[in-house]
C-alpha cells in the first residue's frame, strides 16, 4: 500500500497543534484545580500538630514526590480498570496530574501556613476565634500571599509535566508532535513548534512569578 | 611611589572623585580623613585598580595603572590592601590564608612561604593561632591576620581602608599597634581612618577629603591644630 | 531483571549529573559574564530549557538526530537530552551559589594578586559549594526520577524493565506498585546518604 508521507506541514496540522495546545491547557487546569483542593486539606493536615494527621499527610507527600510521574501515570492508568470502570484516558491523565500536583502544592500550603507568625494566631484566639475561624479569616489569607510565587512555579511545572500524559496516547500537545513527526518526519520543525508553544505558555508565567516574588518580598 | 593626577571617577551619575591630585613618596605614611561619602575609600581602591578612574592618571611604582599594557596582577602583588570587613578566607586556616597568595601568585616554594608566614604571624602576635579558622577568632585577631596576609606578599605599598571601624573598641588598639610598628619599620602606607591619635603618632602627612576633593593637606599638627579651611574645621569639630 | 534496570537508571543519572555539572559551571560563568555574546545565549538557553518539557526535549534530540541521519544508540540520545536539560537548572543553582559568596572575598583575592581562575578555584568555589550542595542533591534526585522518561525512547532503564515485566506477567498494577516503591526507596536512600555526606563535608570548627 503506498505510504503517503507529507513533506511539509500544512494548515490542518496547524489546527492539530491548536487542538493539542487546548487539550494540554484542559489537562492542566483540571489537574491543578482538583489538586489544589486536595492540597489544601493535605497541607493543613501536614501543618497540624496532631500526629495522626500530619504523619499520614507527610507519608503521602513523600511518596508522591519521590516517585516518577511516569510511574504514577501507569499506576492510575492500570488501577482504574481494576476498580471496574473503563475511564477515558483524559480522566486518567487528569487524575495523575491531580495526585502529583496535590503533593507538591501541599508542601507549599504547609510552608505558607507556617510562615504566618505565631502572634497572628494569638491575636485571633484572644479575640475569641476558634481554629477554623482563625484559619479562614486570619492565617490563610496571609499564607496565601506567600504561596503565590511557588504556586505559579508549580503551575509551570505542571504544564511541562502534562507532556508525559502523551504516553497513554492522550491527544495533548506532545502527542500531536509525535503523530505529526511520524507523518512527516520533520521532527526538528514539529518538535520545535511544540517546544515553542510550551514556551509561550510557560515563559509569561515565569515572568509573573518573578514579578510576584519581587512584589511580595518588598511588602512581606 | 604613588602619583595621582587629576583623577575623576563616577558611579553612574554620582561624581565621586572630582580631580584628585596626590603624591606619596616611598616610606611615607599618609592618613586620609573625611566624612563618609567623601571618596576616600574610593580613592584608595583606585590605587590597586579595584576601581578604575574614568579620567586622570594613576601611577604606582612608576607604572601607569590604566595603560592597556599594564599587568594589573603584578601591581596588585606589590600593593597590599587591608579591608574594613577583613575578608579572610573562611574555608582556610589562618596559616593557609597567609600562605596562599605568595605560593600561587609569586610562585615561591611552600617551605619558604611557610617560614615567612609563621614569622609574620608571630610579628602580629598570633603565633599560637596558626591552625585556627577565621570563625574562631575575634575581630581584632582576624584583622591582624589580614594584615599578615597582605604583608606576606612583600608589598611595596600598603593600603588600609577603615580597618578598625568594624571592631569593638577594646580590639582597636591591638590592630593599631601592629600598624604603628609597620610604619616605624618604614613601610609606605596610605591609611583611611577615623583614628586621630594614630594619625598624630605616625602620620607624615594628613589629608582631609570632602565631597570628592582634597580640601586640606599637611602634617598632623597642621591639620588638626591649625586647620585652614572651614570644612576641615567643621569636620574636626564634630569628631574631636 | 529489575536490578539490571535499576543499575542502568543509576548509571545514567550519575553520568547526567557529572556532565550537567560541568556544563552548568560553564553556563553559570557565562551568565555572570559581562561579555554580551556569552551572557545572552546562555540566558536564552536557560530560559528556553526551563520553560519547555523534558519529554519534548528528549524527542527533539532523539528524532532530530535520526532526521539528520546521525546514528547514536538510544541511551546516548537520552543522555544528551538529560544533560542538556539539567545543565540549564544547574547553571542557575551554581550561579546562585557563586553570587552568594561575599563580594569582599573577591576583592581580597584580587588585591592579593590572584588571577581570575585562581580566585575562582581557591577562594570562591569552595565557599560557593556550600550553598550549591543542597539544591544540587535535590536536582540529583530529580534526575533519577525524570530519567524514567528515557524509557519512552526505548532505553532499558528501570522504568522500561518494569514495563516489560508488566507486559509479560499481565499483572500491571502490582508490577507498577513495586516499581514505584523501588523508586521511592532508591530516592530516599540516595538523599539520605547525600545528607550524611553533606554533614561530614561541611563540618567546620565553629
Amino acid at each position: 500500500m503506498p505510504q503517503y508521507v507529507q513533506d511539509r506541514l500544512n494548515f490542518y496540522d496547524a489546527l492539530l497543534f491548536l487542538q493539542g495546545l487546548g487539550n494540554t491547557v484542559l489537562l492542566c487546569i483540571a489537574g491543578l484545580g482538583l489538586g489544589l483542593v486536595i492540597a489544601l486539606f493535605v497541607g493543613l493536615a501536614r501543618a497540624s500538630r496532631l500526629r495522626w494527621l500530619s504523619w499520614p499527610a507527610a507519608t503521602y507527600i513523600e511518596i508522591v514526590r519521590d516517585s516518577p510521574l511516569l510511574m504514577q501515570l501507569y499506576l492510575v492508568f492500570f488501577a482504574l480498570p481494576l476498580l471496574g470502570f473503563q475511564v477515558p484516558i483524559l480522566v486518567a491523565g487528569i487524575a495523575t496530574l491531580m495526585i502529583n500536583s496535590s503533593a507538591f502544592m501541599a508542601e507549599i500550603v504547609r510552608a505558607g501556613i507556617q510562615s504566618v507568625g505565631k502572634d497572628q494566631w494569638e491575636a485571633a484566639r484572644s479575640l475569641g476565634m476558634g481554629y477554623v475561624q482563625a484559619m479562614r479569616w486570619v492565617v490563610l489569607p496571609q499564607a496565601f500571599r506567600v504561596m503565590i510565587p511557588p504556586g505559579v512555579g508549580l503551575l509551570i511545572g505542571l504544564i511541562k509535566d502534562s507532556s508525559v500524559i502523551s504516553v497513554i496516547s492522550y491527544m495533548e500537545l506532545t502527542r500531536v508532535g509525535q503523530i505529526l513527526t511520524e507523518k512527516t518526519f520533520l521532527s526538528f520543525q514539529v518538535f520545535g513548534i511544540v517546544a515553542g508553544l510550551y514556551f509561550l505558555l510557560c515563559y509569561p508565567l515565569s515572568r509573573m512569578a518573578m514579578y510576584a516574588e519581587r512584589r511580595l518580598g518588598v511588602s512581606g | 611611589m604613588v602619583k595621582v593626577k587629576d583623577a575623576h571617577k563616577h558611579f553612574g551619575h554620582l561624581h565621586v572623585l572630582k580631580g584628585v591630585n596626590l603624591e606619596v613618596a616611598r616610606g611615607e605614611v599618609v592618613v586620609i580623613i573625611g566624612p563618609s561619602g567623601s571618596g576616600k575609600s574610593t580613592l584608595l581602591r583606585c590605587l590597586n585598580y579595584l576601581e578604575p578612574v574614568q579620567s586622570g592618571e594613576v601611577w604606582v611604582d612608576g607604572i601607569r595603572l590604566d595603560h592597556h599594557k599594564t599587568n594589573i596582577r603584578q601591581i596588585r602583588a606589590e600593593v597590599g590592601m587591608v579591608f574594613q570587613s577583613f575578608n579572610l578566607f573562611p574555608h582556610l586556616s589562618v596559616l593557609r590564608n597567609v600562605m596562599l597568595a605568595p605560593v600561587i601568585v609569586r610562585k615561591r616554594p611552600e617551605a619558604e612561604v611557610r617560614e615567612s608566614a609563621l614569622a609574620l604571624l608571630a610579628k602580629v602576635g598570633l603565633q599560637d593561632k596558626t591552625d585556627a579558622y577565621p570563625s574562631q577568632l575575634s575581630g581584632g585577631q582576624q584583622q591582624r591576620v589580614a594584615i599578615a596576609r597582605a604583608l606576606c606578599m612583600q608589598p611595596k605599598l600598603m593600603l588600609f581602608d577603615e580597618v578598625t571601624s568594624a571592631l569593638d573598641p577594646e580590639l582597636v588598639r591591638e590592630v593599631l599597634d601592629v600598624m604603628k610598628q609597620l610604619a616605624r619599620d618604614g613601610m609606605t602606607m596610605i591609611v583611611v581612618t577615623h583614628e586621630m591619635g594614630f594619625a598624630r603618632e605616625v602620620a607624615d602627612r594628613v589629608i582631609f577629603m570632602d565631597e570628592g576633593r582634597i580640601v586640606e593637606e599637611g602634617t598632623a599638627e597642621d591639620v588638626f591644630d591649625r586647620p585652614q579651611h572651614q570644612r576641615t574645621k567643621e569636620f574636626l569639630g564634630k569628631i574631636l | 531483571m529489575l536490578l539490571d534496570g535499576a543499575l542502568t537508571t543509576l548509571h545514567i543519572s550519575i553520568l547526567t549529573l557529572f556532565f550537567s555539572f560541568v556544563l552548568g559551571t560553564a553556563g553559570a560563568l557565562c551568565r555572570m559574564s559581562r561579555i554580551r555574546w556569552l551572557h545572552g545565549p546562555a540566558t536564552w538557553y536557560v530560559e528556553f530549557i526551563r520553560n519547555t518539557p523534558l519529554l519534548v526535549q528528549l524527542f527533539f534530540i532523539y528524532f532530530g538526530l535520526s532526521q539528520v541521519d546521525i546514528q547514536v544508540p538510544n541511551y546516548v540520545a537520552g543522555l544528551i537530552g538529560l544533560v542538556v536539560n539539567n545543565s540549564a537548572y544547574l547553571t542557575e543553582i551554581i550561579r546562585t551559589g557563586i553570587q552568594a559568596v561575599h563580594k569582599g572575598q573577591f576583592e581580597a583575592g584580587l588585591s592579593l594578586g590572584l588571577s581570575y581562575p585562581q580566585l575562582m578555584r581557591r577562594v570562591v568555589f569552595p565557599q560557593a559549594f556550600r550553598v550549591i550542595y543542597p539544591p544540587l542533591c535535590n536536582q540529583f534526585v530529580g534526575i533519577i526520577l525524570w530519567s524514567s522518561l528515557v524509557s519512552t525512547i526505548a532505553v532499558e532503564d528501570l522504568a522500561m524493565r518494569g514495563k516489560q515485566l508488566a507486559s509479560t506477567t499481565f499483572r500491571s498494577f502490582e508490577t507498577y506498585i513495586v516499581l514505584t516503591l523501588i523508586y521511592v526507596v532508591m530516592t530516599l536512600m540516595v538523599s539520605g546518604t547525600l545528607k550524611l555526606v553533606g554533614r561530614r563535608l561541611f563540618r567546620r570548627p565553629a
